[in-house]
């Protein structure tokens, strides 16, 4: 009995900590395959949701348009206060 | 169901000056728990969160990063900027717009309010600290400010719980706000929209010109070039004292708890792989991290009430000469103090700096701070191997780890100066950036906070930490030793080959193969390395004593040597896969985070190898 138990904690333990640490893009990919199955409801949710992530840390700001790197410097205008 | 809660539901922007109170209004609408502090530039993304208001129509309220205009200079106003137009691809432009502006600072909020109208959207205006400008006698005639507008103007106090009910009861009414058409004739010049504020506010609020936001004298003191740096260093100094002298009683009892909880279960399990999984792996492991959250604790304290406070941002222009120097730019200093806590939000930060080189010699160079996972480590092996006496009326251990922290900006500092003379070239930017005024750091801000930060340590022991103890316990326990076998069980095992292996290129800088094998899982996370260690001693250990406590065992088995050889290696090594994610995104290519991991492997090593070699000559 015990070994049972420990099989499964140990194989749990190993699951998530490949899904947690594996690129964002394979995440996503394997979520999606995943999805085509049927899940209880909790576990659905986090799958859609992992399927729609673009990968890094996940946040729903800029991973929707990635910024691109640009060199030019942004010249400082000084606005003079008017004499009125 | 009423009419309201048949409405289709409602999309709105909160926008504003930066530091004016958007993500604690959002907060406050939402219940979410996002990020604030007194100062600039906090919010560098766009956040998502839902209201239901008493009618049940939902709102969804978008925070978005802080915009002196329409017209962005750097990553995070663009943000605001395509959200607002309604430019992102994935996203139509809000149906309404709440307009925040800092009651306080009106001659430099308003105008954007102004560039925001001609928009021709819904919009409201939120007068925010409202309660702190009448407090200080600035009188502001809220009816005249939205007939001048054109718009409703509600009063708000985003750090008081109830301070959002004027604009929650103005949502409930939003289709009635007006929106004009939207201007189609030339965009005024910033001095004219400038003009047209100041007529505004001689209309409304006559004193807002000359409101004094500042207290000049404390200023004169706290960013003078000389006693401002000794005040700063003073600042740090205690803060680091405080983490060894403040954190004994609450450490002492959860490493009871800890080593109560294993006792429990040898006394109350039978022998068998459950109990060694329970305590060599899971309280051994987990549970020797856990004990270390006295002293994250403390520490973010004071960095919630310097955030809070205002004084941060000065700090960063008493850095600017500095970060000139090898550099950097002025406004690289909140995303390396925001490095302070991860790396990964640091680097996110970077999206202020407008200049993609300056940024990216400081994304490069982030990782380097002392981010919060390496507290434990470092917690530990100070613990175990310098004394914990007093020096003068300090105490050593808090000495030590303050030494650690120099080391790590130092560093940073020396790399970023290296970077920009060989690879990243670019003339110095001087540092824009707008002072807040002080403030008393606020109860609930800094309660949520220090929530937040306990919350998210033991979210981390409870999962990646605990899953990655049991993996290496697995691998610690199987194959099980020969017949015949002398040594440790672990030395027969998969983690135990591993460890062997991976000595031949660790024993150069001391490490020995226990230490080796905690270096693997310690890629996912720093503070995963003390867990490791103690799985692995506990595995490798004949009784009990290392579920008790790691350190006493270390400091026993270690030389001086090889404890400040990994000391070394923790302050340069980029034991992060998260952190070099978070590269490859900002940065949209692999090049970067190879590079970084590179130089900082490098640089770990040759640290390590000259620590190491450096403390046996004087042992010897």
């Amino acid at each position: 009995m015990q070994n049972l138990l420990v099989a499964l904690i140990v194989i749990a333990c190993t699951g998530y900590a490949v899904w947690v640490l594996i690129p964002g893009t394979l995440r996503r990919a394997a979520a999606q395959q995943a999805l085509k199955w049927p899940w209880p409801n909790p576990i659905a949710t986090r799958l859609q949701k992992a399927a729609k992530v673009s990968g890094g840390c996940g946040c729903d700001g800029c991973d929707a348009k990635p910024l691109k790197p640009t060199d030019a410097g942004q010249p400082i205008r000084i606005h003079r206060r008017p004499n009125t | 169901m009423s009419n309201a809660a048949a409405l289709p539901g409602l999309r709105i922007a909160l926008v504003g000056n930066p530091n004016c109170g958007k993500t604690a209004l959002f907060n406050l609408l939402t219940g979410a728990r996002q990020k604030v502090a007194n100062y600039a530039g906090v919010t560098v993304e766009r956040k998502v969160g839902t209201v239901t208001l008493k009618s049940g129509r939902s709102v969804s309220v978008i925070d978005l990063p802080g915009a002196y205009s329409l017209t962005p200079s750097t990553p995070d106003e663009t943000v605001t900027r395509d959200v607002v137009l309604g430019q992102r691809t994935d996203e139509a432009a809000p149906d309404a717009i709440v307009a925040v502006v800092d009651a306080t600072n009106l001659p430099m909020n308003l105008r954007l309010v102004l560039e925001l109208k001609r928009l021709g959207r819904p919009m409201v205006l939120s007068l925010n600290m409202a309660d702190v400008a009448r407090a200080r006698g600035l009188q502001i005639d809220v009816a005249k400010l939205s007939a001048e507008l054109g718009m409703p103007v509600v009063e708000t106090i985003a750090v008081q719980s109830h301070g959002h009910a004027a604009l929650l009861a103005q949502l409930e009414q939003q289709a009635a706000w007006p929106a004009s058409l939207a201007a189609t004739d030339a965009a005024p010049s910033p001095a004219q929209l400038q003009r047209e504020v100041r007529r505004i506010l001689a209309l409304v609020a006559p004193g807002a010109m000359q409101f004094k936001r500042f207290n000049h004298k404390l200023d004169a003191a706290v960013m003078h070039p000389v006693w401002g740096l000794a005040v700063l260093a003073v600042l740090l100094f205690l803060i680091f004292q405080a983490v060894f002298s403040w954190a004994n009683l609450p450490m002492d009892a959860i490493k009871a708890a800890v080593a109560g909880s294993g006792d429990w279960v040898n006394a109350h399990m039978g022998d068998g792989p459950l109990r060694s999984l329970l305590v060599d792996g899971v309280i051994a492991g987990a549970g020797g991290v856990i004990v270390f959250l006295p002293q994250i604790l403390i520490l973010f304290f004071f960095i919630l009430i310097l955030e809070d406070s205002g004084y941060l941002p000065r700090a960063a222009f008493l850095l600017d000469n500095v970060m000139g120097k090898v550099g950097l730019s002025g406004r690289a200093f909140i995303p390396l103090l925001s490095s302070f806590a991860c790396a990964i939000p640091g680097i996110m930060a970077t999206r202020t700096i407008p200049n993609w080189r300056d940024r990216l010699a400081t994304i490069m160079v982030a990782p380097l701070m002392t981010c919060s996972a390496r507290l434990p480590v470092y917690a530990l092996l100070i613990g175990a191997f310098v004394p914990a006496r007093s020096v003068g009326p300090f105490n050593l251990q808090g000495i030590t780890l303050f030494v650690l922290y120099v080391a790590g900006v130092v560093s940073a500092m020396a790399v970023a100066w290296l970077l920009k003379r060989v690879w990243t070239k670019s003339s110095y930017q001087p540092l824009m950036l707008e002072l807040p005024p002080y403030r008393w750091p606020n109860l609930r801000n800094l309660s949520i906070g220090l929530w937040e930060r306990a919350r998210i340590f033991i979210t981390r022991v409870g999962t990646i930490i605990f899953s990655l103890t049991v993996v290496l316990w697995f691998l610690s326990s199987y194959p099980a030793p020969p017949d015949g076998a002398t040594g440790p069980a672990i030395q027969y095992s998969l983690a135990g080959m591993l460890g062997n292996a991976l000595q031949v290129i660790f024993a150069p800088i001391g490490f020995n193969w226990q230490i080796s094998i905690a270096l693997v899982p310690g890629l996912a996370a720093r503070e995963v390395a003390v867990g490791a260690l103690g799985t692995v001693y506990a595995m490798s250990a004949a009784t009990g004593e290392v579920a008790d406590a790691l350190a006493p065992v270390i400091a026993a088995q270690w030389s001086l040597a090889t404890a400040f050889s990994l000391i070394a290696w923790y302050v340069f090594a980029p034991q992060c896969l998260s952190t070099l994610a978070v590269v490859k995104r900002e940065t949209n290519s692999w090049r970067y985070p190879l590079i970084m991991a590179a130089y900082m492997f490098a640089l770990a090593y040759v640290a390590s190898f000259i620590t190491y070699r450096t403390t046996l000559w004087f042992m010897h």
